[in-house]
Order: structure tokens, then C-alpha cells, then sequence
């Protein structure tokens, strides 16, 4: 409709501890958390929404893809926060 | 008065039954320490070069660390040693658990076994000596059933078990050693050799005074160090940042942005373990994807990756587990609810494992994998090399090299559980095709013949681990160059961030200094760690509990031993084994080709797309600036006459 701005949903989903960190009430690691954005949102609106501080190291996955912070997202999208580590 | 160590070992003769007991001078402990060290030592000096791994004469160990029991943290862990059956060099496996420590309460640094008995056996080892039992009773049982038998036989609960599976009875060459129900010195397939001298397993208890030369100072030692530990925020933060740093520099070559964040090595590790890192190593190109051969998120998906989560794992955790004098905990016991073994209790499969049957097969079902895992366990399979047959074989299948008559019946293919499951339970068995698989994929590429061997992927006969050196360049030099070839637990260019042993020794410092460009640097930095290594193996120490902050292991060493060396002895220390376990293997005839890491591993061709696409390692050229920091022979791979002498090791080779 004109005048309208249209929503998107992407899932979100948190590894490493991050579900900790950020500034959410509740985090359920099956489902992660559905996030209504704008049409034409990009990454870092994600990390403003979940309170995750852009400074930090954590490394961002747009359907496994790895993506930077001005990455587009559609809708559908799903998205992984984590950090690096390896090892084991 | 010196401490730490107990000052002997035993050499068990099955043949004969008789026993030897051997004092070690204080000198011996100090070019050796202990560990794979004295293991090392004592069977180079003892068994003859160029004998067959399975022959009665060859010799196995079981070695405890030099700082095991002396309260220093992280120092749990023993090593069984010999020569390796599957690889024909220097073979050692590296295992936590509580059992290093009733080696030493025994009486005893290390236990050698040579020989084979007439009869399966077992032998206990305790304050009244060794006795040689019969195992005809416990033969083709599996590891939990043999250690539950054992310990209920004895009566001890504080008997701790190492033995092998129907595996190692069956003389795979992919076959380890096992204790707690899960535990395994998994890698060099020294549960054959175990198996080839009809022992079935080994039981360790005792009441013996570990001695301490200067047990105030590891207290105070400890004090500091679990106040850092425990208490201190800034000190988790130093740690990741340090650990970051690194990443980040490797982060950035594949293009993904990187900023610092404090804490997450010991927050995975202690809420996950290292099944934690499953995802993130599988989307960003550390897992290697279908037999080295595919993509991370482009064929190994993120829906696939997020199915085999840390998080999906613990959800049947019952409860946490940590080793000896392990403020870590990275362990877990989880419900098994599915499959053959549903309704009983496991270890938790570990990142090595949910790699090797999960995207190296294109794999996705955790209840299959934790299945996998416990089928390996209870059997005394190593899982990286069982993974990476299992892959091997799927691709051969694949490729039509096996066909339905070859496998069985079975119509192998990728990521198909039903056909992975009964794949690996005949590996196991040794039945049909598993029989050829049983011996790790250079002996099943040999005798399928057809180009198999194309899709045999390992270094040296050894399955690779699952860590991509096309990510990390450092571990195609692991996997390719170190005396036991197609490992991880040695050295990366991650690692080399982690504990190069930059601030301990001011000899790495040097190393660096002089290396010259940038690549040379580099290795030099990765060279220092594996040395550095050889401290952490042969003290018994924990490689994840010394990656996650500074540990002051030449404090502890002093402290322990009452040495009061400078830290470069140590490092000498830790050359001279480096170089004698390569020794080892250039007396036992192996040539540097002989090792040569498998072209998919050096991405030669590179991947065209994914997190590892254009990417290529020169292992010539770093193979080269190892040997010559090493002071090794490009040629032989193995040191020179000259660093044999510098070293003090020339006689054992004379």
C-alpha cells in the first residue's frame, strides 16, 4: 500500500554464548528468534535490535554465508551469530 | 631431592611373564621428562630398528606425564607409545581421564610390554607388583563391559582401566586405547599393537607417594593461578583477545570482518566442550566437507551445520566431566537415546568426532553420530580415522570403484546414515569390505586398487584431522611434516598464537627474530609451538587447558622437580624429543615422501567456491624453513648427525 513500508522476517540464531550477551528476554536454541525488519534492512540493524555491541568479535552468517555488517537482508532470511574459535 | 617423577619403569615380557624394573637417573628424566619422551627413549634404546610393528618383539607403553599428580593443573593425561602400526614410524596417542595418575601411584613413571602371551590376558598393576591374569573371560567384550568387569573383579574403584576393544583384537590399524568408558588415545593405531600381544587390557591403582620437591611453591603456583582462573575477568579477556588477535589476522584473509571479544574459549569449552565449535567450524572452511573435496555452507549447509550444534549435543548431557586436576571441564556424559545403545549412558562425541561422521560424509543426524561415536568407543575405534574410511569408501562407491558386490550389498552414498552406521559396525566386525576398511584408507586404496587411492586422503597412512590446512596453513606442516604424521594436537598457525611459548622462552623470541621474511617468521612461530608441545605431552599437560591462558609451566617444572632450570633448557629439552621421535622414524626407514600430505589437503587444485575457494598451500616451501629451524635434513627429514650430537641423542642411534 503506498505509504507503507513492507516488513521482512529473518530468524536469527545464536551460537557461542552470544544468547547470553545480548539483550533479549528469552532465547530458545531451536527455533532462535524471529525478527520483524524493515524492507531493505541491513546487518547492523540486527545487531542494534538484539543490544550486540558492532565492536565486538562476532562473526555474522546470512544462510551460511559469512556477510558484513552493511549486508542486505531479505526476507527469509536466516542469520547466525558467533564467535570464532576452533579447535578440538 | 628431585621430584616429580618416581624414578622407574616396568618392562612386562608376555611371552615369559617375567618383569623387569628399570631406575632412571635424575639426568634421564631431565633429557626425557616423561611421557612419550621416556617412551621414545627407552624404546629406541630397547627394541630393535626396522622390526614389524605386530611382532612379538615390538614394544608398547604406557606412559604417565612428568607433572602428573603434583598438583599442577591440567597435568592428567598419559600416552601409550610404540611403534605405529599404521603409519611404520613413531607412533603415540595422547589420552585425559584419571590414569596417569595410578601409573605413578603405582610405583611406576611408565609400563612397557613386549612379547606376545599364548593366551588373552590382563594385567594389574598395583602396590603389590604386576600380575599377569587371564582374559579369555573378557576377550571380545567391549570397553565398557571389559573396565566394568575388571574393576568389579578387583574391587577397587579407584582402578583405572586402559583397554581395547574388539578392534584392537581384530588388529585394525585404526584402532586405539580406551579408559572411562570413552576416553582413547585413539590415534597410530596402537590398540593393534596392544591386540598383537593378546592383551586385552591393563588396570593401574595404587597408594604411592607422587614426590614434590617443592610442594609449597606449586600451592602458591596453584593459588595464583586459579584466583586468574576462576576470579579474574581481565584475565579472560587477555585470553581471547590473545586468542582473537590471531584469529582475526586469519579471519580476515577469508574475508570475514573480525573484531576482538573477550571470554569465548573457556565459555565454549566449559558450556559446551569441544562440540561447541561444530558450526563455526563448518561454515567457515575448518571442517573439511565431503571427503576434503566440498564447500562449507555452499554443500555443507548452515541447516546441516545447526543440526549437529554443541547445543543439540547437550541437550542429552547428564551431567558435566573433567579429567584429573582439570578446572576446565570440557567433558560431558550425555543420555544415549537412540539406537543400539538407547536407554545407557556416554561421552559426549567431541568436535574431531561430529566432524569426521557429520560433514566429512555430508552427514547430518546427531543421533546417528552420537551412535557412532559410542559404537567407536565401546569397540576402540580412533573416530577421525573411522570417518575419514567410512568417507573414503562412500566416495570410492560414489566414483564406481566399490560396487554393491564389493560393499556387501550395502548402496553406499553420501550423508546415508542407515548405510554409515552398518559400514562402521562391519569396520568394526572385519566383516566383508569392512575388512579392508579396518586398516585406515592407504591399505583399503591399496587393495581395491582401480585409482582409489585418489580418494584416499591422509598423510603417512594416518587420516587426517578435521582441521582444513587450506584454512590453516600450519597444519598441512603438522599433518605432513611432524613425527606422526595426520595429526592437529601438535601444531597450527592458530596454535602458534595461542602457546608459540613466546613469552616463556626467550630462545622462540630469537627463533622469530631471526627468521627473516614474514613466511619464515611464521613458521618459525609454528615450529616453536610444536616444540613447545612436546613439554606440554611429555608433562602430561592438556593442550585445551594450555591454549586458554599464559600457563607457567617452566615455574611448575622447577617447582615439581626442584631442577630450577632456565626455561631454554626446557626448550632444548623439547627439541631433543622432537627430534628423537623423528629419528625414530628415519631409523624405521620412512623418507620424507613417505608422509606426503594428500593434494586435497594442499588444495591442489584450489576449490572454486566456499570459504576455502582459490586457496592453495605451498608445502614446499614451508617444509623447507621448518627442517632448516629444526636443524633437520631437507633430505632425510629427520635431523642431522650434527643436531643428533647438540641435542645429546647421538648415541641412541649409534
Amino acid at each position: 500500500m503506498f505509504g507503507t513500508k513492507e516488513r521482512i522476517s529473518v530468524k536469527i540464531k545464536l551460537f557461542s554464548g552470544l544468547d547470553r550477551q545480548a539483550k533479549i528476554n528469552h532465547y530458545d536454541p531451536d527455533s532462535g528468534l524471529d525478527l520483524q525488519l524493515s524492507q531493505g534492512a541491513r546487518l547492523k540493524k540486527v545487531f542494534k535490535t538484539l543490544g550486540l555491541s558492532k565492536s565486538k568479535s562476532t562473526v555474522c552468517f546470512i544462510n551460511g554465508e559469512k556477510a558484513g555488517l552493511n549486508a542486505n537482508l531479505k526476507n527469509g532470511d536466516v542469520v547466525f551469530f558467533m564467535k570464532p574459535a576452533s579447535g578440538g | 631431592m628431585s621430584g616429580g617423577y618416581i624414578g622407574k619403569f616396568a618392562i612386562v615380557d608376555l611371552s615369559s611373564g617375567l618383569t623387569e624394573t628399570v631406575e632412571l637417573s635424575d639426568e634421564y628424566y631431565q633429557k626425557f621428562l616423561g611421557g612419550y619422551g621416556l617412551g621414545a627413549a627407552v624404546i629406541t634404546e630397547r627394541q630393535k630398528a626396522g622390526i614389524d610393528p605386530l611382532a612379538p618383539e615390538a614394544h608398547l607403553g604406557f606412559c604417565a606425564g612428568l607433572l602428573t599428580g603434583t598438583g599442577a593443573p591440567f597435568s592428567g593425561r598419559f600416552m601409550v607409545v610404540g611403534k605405529s602400526p599404521l603409519t611404520g614410524g613413531w607412533g603415540d596417542a595422547n589420552c585425559g581421564g584419571h590414569l596417569s595418575r595410578e601409573i605413578k601411584r603405582a610405583g611406576l613413571d611408565a609400563v612397557f610390554f613386549s612379547g606376545r602371551a599364548d593366551q588373552p590376558v590382563w594385567v594389574n598393576i598395583d602396590d603389590q607388583g604386576i600380575e599377569i591374569k587371564d582374559a579369555a573371560a573378557l576377550w571380545g567384550g567391549d570397553t565398557v563391559e571389559t573396565e566394568e568387569r575388571i574393576i568389579s573383579e578387583l574391587g577397587n574403584k579407584k582402578s583405572r582401566v586402559a583397554t581395547i576393544g574388539v578392534s584392537g583384537e581384530k588388529l585394525s590399524l585404526i584402532s586405539g586405547v580406551v579408559t572411562e568408558g570413552g576416553r582413547i588415545a585413539a590415534r597410530s593405531g596402537l590398540g593393534a599393537l596392544m591386540g598383537s600381544k593378546n592383551l586385552k587390557a591393563v588396570a593401574f591403582s595404587g597408594s604411592g607417594k607422587i614426590p614434590v620437591c617443592r610442594p609449597d611453591a606449586i600451592k602458591d603456583l596453584n593459588a595464583k593461578f586459579m584466583s586468574d582462573f576462576k576470579k579474574d575477568p581481565r584475565l579472560m579477556d587477555k585470553l581471547s583477545i590473545r586468542f582473537f588477535d590471531f584469529l582475526s589476522k586469519m579471519i580476515s584473509k577469508t574475508g570475514i570482518r573480525f573484531p576482538a571479544e573477550p571470554g569465548t574459549v573457556r565459555q565454549i569449552f566449559s558450556r559446551w566442550g569441544t562440540c561447541g565449535l561444530t558450526v563455526y567450524s563448518a561454515l567457515v572452511g575448518d571442517m573439511p566437507i565431503r571427503n576434503w573435496d566440498a564447500a562449507g555452507y555452499v554443500d555443507y549447509t548452515y541447516e546441516m551445520a545447526d543440526r549437529v550444534s554443541g547445543e543439540n549435543v547437550i541437550k542429552q548431557q547428564k551431567r558435566k566431566y573433567a579429567c584429573q586436576s582439570c578446572p576446565l571441564g570440557c567433558g560431558g556424559i550425555i543420555d544415549i537415546t537412540s539406537g543400539r545403545y538407547r536407554g545407557t549412558t556416554g561421552h559426549k562425541p567431541e568436535y574431531e568426532t561430529m566432524a569426521a561422521f557429520g560433514g566429512l560424509m555430508m552427514h547430518d543426524n546427531l543421533e546417528a553420530i552420537i551412535e557412532l561415536n559410542e559404537m567407536c568407543n565401546r569397540a576402540g575405534l580412533d573416530t577421525i580415522s573411522a570417518g575419514g574410511t567410512v568417507a573414503f569408501a562412500i566416495e570410492c562407491f560414489e566414483k564406481g570403484i566399490l560396487d554393491q558386490n564389493a560393499t556387501n550389498g550395502l548402496n553406499l552414498g553420501w550423508g546415508k546414515t542407515d548405510e554409515i552406521v552398518k559400514l562402521t559396525e562391519m569396520i568394526i566386525n572385519r566383516q566383508g569390505i569392512g575388512d579392508v576398511l579396518a586398516d585406515g584408507v592407504r591399505a583399503a586404496a591399496r587393495k581395491i586398487g582401480n585409482g582409489a587411492d585418489a580418494f584416499a586422503v591422509h598423510a603417512g597412512g594416518q587420516e587426517l584431522s578435521m582441521h582444513d590446512s587450506r584454512l590453516d596453513p600450519g597444519y598441512a606442516i603438522a599433518y605432513q611434516c611432524e613425527p606422526t604424521p595426520g595429526r592437529h594436537t601438535i601444531a597450527s598457525y592458530q596454535d602458534a598464537d595461542l602457546r608459540s611459548g613466546k613469552k616463556l622462552f626467550p630462545q622462540v623470541r630469537q627463533m622469530t627474530k631471526q627468521a627473516g621474511d614474514k613466511d619464515s617468521k611464521q613458521v618459525a612461530l609454528h615450529t616453536a609451538t610444536s616444540i613447545y608441545a612436546q613439554l606440554i605431552n611429555c608433562t602430561g599437560l592438556c593442550l585445551l587447558g594450555v591454549d586458554s591462558l599464559d600457563y607457567p609451566m617452566v615455574d611448575y617444572l622447577n617447582a615439581a622437580t626442584g631442577w630450577d632450570l632456565a626455561a631454554d633448557e626446557y626448550f632444548k629439552t623439547g627439541r631433543r624429543i622432537q627430534a628423537l621421535r623423528k629419528a625414530f622414524n628415519i631409523r624405521e626407514g620412512l623418507k620424507p615422501g613417505d608422509t606426503k600430505l594428500h593434494h586435497r589437503g594442499l588444495g591442489q587444485p584450489p576449490q572454486t567456491a566456499g570459504p576455502l575457494k582459490g586457496k592453495s598451500v605451498d608445502i614446499e616451501s614451508l617444509e623447507t624453513i621448518y627442517y632448516r629451524i629444526l636443524g633437520f635434513d631437507r633430505a632425510t627429514g629427520g635431523p642431522t648427525a650434527q643436531t643428533l650430537q647438540e641435542l645429546e641423542i647421538e648415541e641412541l642411534f649409534a
